[in-house]
């Protein structure tokens, strides 16, 4: 194996020709394992058709400039398309997740300031026509509340 | 001119240097294709693909790099593309019909007439395996290069590679048998 990677980089190194089949030639009659490449190699190419016993080939440049002026002039509109598919396909998404979302779960109703158990509540408060201050005590029985008032 | 020059003039947008481009490439392209598809069709197809696909890709070239090897990597890929699409078309006539499905020729001629000369020796490997086959063959591609162009690990492209030679030199004894 060494020794086949050495004849490869000689075989790169040497400049002269012949020099260079006979390199080849000697390690070919040593080594088993390259002459076995070389044969393989020999009969894939044998395998493969020269291109002119494929036969005369059609002429594709008309087709393909053509294609080339279709996609010139489609190129502006697509390059956009491609860019912003993806923001407006997740916009999307997320605008119908919202309006299901909003859909399925209603609406808290607005916070009720008797729903904790609060049974007096006092807007504006005045004593002889004065601003006053009151102060509610709850008591532990429920049916029972006391309301002090005092003026400011 | 340079085939730099004409790559140049390509990416500028010049027309006429995209045909003496593809006039350079179009035997090498239809050999490939034609020996990884063997079918002339298909091949031509496949090359008008390629070369439109090259020229509109360009502009990702490197100019540093030599354009034959990225050429064939876009040409190989395009070919293996054309591959699964027969194959899927194929399963789509067989659900059709119970029947096989029709070699997809769409010009008139026969397939044996598209395929004939390396039908023989070829018919037997599979297309990826033929493209490593062509690529290590004609153009002396290494394995790091066939996994380029195939898309694949350099080990893939040698198990393709080693399988070829395997299938291709048992197709030979066979032969060789034959005529014996």
């Amino acid at each position: 194996m060494g020794k086949c990677r050495r004849v490869k980089l000689l075989f790169r190194i040497v400049p002269v020709v012949s020099l260079q089949s006979a390199l080849i030639r000697r390690h070919l009659l040593s080594c088993s394992r390259c002459s076995e490449d070389a044969a393989d190699l020999e009969e894939a190419r044998a395998a493969i058709l020269p291109p002119e016993k494929i036969g005369p080939r059609r002429d594709h440049w008309p087709a393909v400039s053509r294609r080339l002026d279709q996609a010139e002039k489609t190129i502006p509109g697509r390059r956009f398309r491609q860019a912003w598919r993806w923001a407006f396909a997740t916009a999307g998404l997320l605008a119908v997740l919202a309006v299901v979302l909003w859909n399925r779960f209603p609406r808290r109703p607005e916070a009720d300031p008797f729903a904790g158990g609060l049974k007096l509540k006092i807007h504006d408060l005045r004593v002889y026509e004065q601003p006053a201050q009151a102060f509610i005590f709850q008591t532990q029985d429920a049916d029972r509340t006391f309301v002090w008032v005092e003026q400011r | 001119m340079d085939e730099r020059d004409l790559i140049q003039n390509c990416r500028g947008g010049d027309r006429e240097s995209c045909r003496k481009l593809m006039e350079r490439y179009s035997d090498y392209a239809m050999s490939v294709a034609f020996h990884i598809l063997m079918n002339r069709q298909d091949a031509e197809d496949a090359c008008q693909d390629a070369f439109f696909k090259a020229f509109h890709h360009l502009g990702s070239f490197d100019p540093e790099r030599s354009f034959k090897p990225w050429f064939s990597s876009l040409l190989v890929r395009q070919c293996l593309d054309q591959v699964r699409k027969r194959v899927r078309f194929g399963r789509f006539l067989d659900r059709l019909k119970s029947d096989p499905p029709a070699p997809l020729l769409s010009s008139g001629r026969n397939a044996a007439e598209d395929t004939a000369p390396i039908g023989d020796l070829l018919g037997g490997l599979r297309p990826k395996e033929r493209a490593a086959l062509y690529l290590w063959s004609q153009e002396g591609y290494t394995g790091e290069e066939i996994g380029a162009a195939l898309n694949c690990s350099p080990k893939t492209a040698h198990v393709h590679l080693y399988r070829a030679r395997v299938k291709l030199k048992s197709r030979l004894k066979e032969s060789n048998h034959g005529k014996v």
